[in-house]
């Protein structure tokens, strides 16, 4: 290989890197996988947490006295779960003595409340919500046998806020997408 | 060649300031909720950071899904946009630091898949020297070529990589990159010095 006059350096031979590319159709995919999971992104709900974090993490001020609490309060809460077992004895022991009345082995009432109190709490409201549902005519799938695929969303999953954003996007999408499928003619705009 | 493009890219920049105000116009029309719009940014920079992506993972498959996460993440981060550098350093931005995260992430699975080579490249002066010194037919050349390539960029640590796909493959500017990779343009210049001499001595069979 190396007996000829010719030479070539490696920007040369980098033009062969740059001509490693896909093909045309390869980014009409590409574009409508983008469009579907921009849509879940929006569909899906955050999480309040999700959303405290980076405002926590933006105040630096706030962020070192609060890790400091939170270091203190671990080794609080392990310290006294590890006292724990030993002050309820001394507890159950001290009110058998002062009362006169009951044994060690009873429970203490306080715990008979605490379960009262749970078992009449109310059911959650997003439960209910959650039963309400709509059908929504998404973006098709690639096979043309798909294209009376529907999707069923409960409703509570979109936050309010979003709504009328994933229902623009849903429509955008099936105007970008649909004419693959032969259902260009067919304009629909979707709402909640 | 490379001396005069690396004085001059920085002094001229590889985008033009009426590009940076075209995409922040785009950029205040998806924070104003109009969310299609975003479609328009995937549009115009899909090739290119599916393309960094490629040539950092040498993997199609991973560069696929990472240049959809890139876009994924900057649709939902694009609210913290504040445009004070151009769109385009901050995507290339959260799509490099995607692919160093996995990257780092997968340091013990190197599997290399291939992308298609453009019918371009059949014609290319590198291609037309090596077919001249030895009998190998082009189409098997190619393929050669392209395995020794990716196979000596994957030699390379990921830093080095990095700056040396954006500079010599993607052509941006030395500045440019700096402000992807968060570090001084000393530090690129060094990085992608010791990149280039490395991939040399790789690739000295071929370049000989």
């Amino acid at each position: 290989m190396s007996n000829n006059s010719k030479k070539i350096d490696l920007d040369q031979l980098l033009d062969l890197k740059r001509a490693e590319r896909p093909s045309a159709e390869f980014w009409d995919g590409f574009q409508k996988d983008f469009r579907q999971r921009q849509l879940q992104t929006l569909i899906q709900k955050e999480s309040p947490f999700k959303r405290l974090v980076p405002i926590v993490f933006s105040k630096s001020s706030v962020l070192f006295p609060l890790s400091g609490l939170a270091v203190a309060l671990f080794v609080l809460i392990v310290n006294f779960q590890e006292e724990a077992p030993m002050h309820s004895e001394y507890f159950d022991v001290a009110l058998t003595i002062e009362t006169g009345s009951g044994s060690i082995l009873e429970e203490p009432q306080s715990v008979e409340r605490s379960f009262d109190s749970i078992a009449e709490l109310p059911l959650e409201e997003s439960a209910r919500a959650a039963t309400a549902s709509f059908v929504m005519d998404l973006i098709p799938n690639e096979e043309p046998d798909s294209l009376s695929y529907t999707r069923e969303f409960p409703t509570a999953t979109i936050p309010a806020e979003r709504r009328s954003t994933v229902a623009s996007l849903v429509s955008f999408s099936i105007a970008h997408d649909s004419p693959n499928f032969g259902m260009g003619a067919r304009p629909q705009t979707v709402g909640f | 060649m490379n001396f005069v493009k690396a004085i001059t890219q920085p002094l001229l920049g590889t985008k033009t300031l009426s590009e940076k105000d075209a995409d922040w116009v785009v950029v205040q029309r998806v924070q104003a909720g109009d969310v299609a719009a975003f479609d328009e940014l995937v549009v115009k920079y899909r090739e290119r950071i599916y393309a960094v992506i490629y040539n950092m993972t040498s993997n199609k498959e991973d560069s696929y899904d990472l240049s959809q996460e890139s876009f994924i993440k900057a649709f939902q981060s694009i609210g913290r946009f504040q445009g004070k550098s151009s769109f385009f350093t901050w995507l290339y931005r959260i799509a490099v630091n995607t692919s160093l995260s996995h990257l780092k992430k997968n340091r013990h699975r190197r599997f290399l898949s291939y992308e298609n080579i453009s019918e371009e490249a059949g014609s290319s002066d590198a291609l037309e020297v090596l077919a001249s010194k030895t009998s190998t037919e082009k189409p098997t050349l190619i393929k050669e070529l392209q395995h020794k390539l990716n196979e000596a960029l994957q030699t390379l640590s990921v830093k080095h990589r990095t700056v040396l796909v954006l500079f010599e493959i993607d052509k941006l500017s030395h500045q440019e990159i700096a402000q992807i990779m968060n570090c001084s343009v000393g530090t690129v210049r060094s990085r992608l010095h010791y990149a280039k001499k490395q991939l040399q001595s790789e690739l000295q069979d071929l370049l000989d």
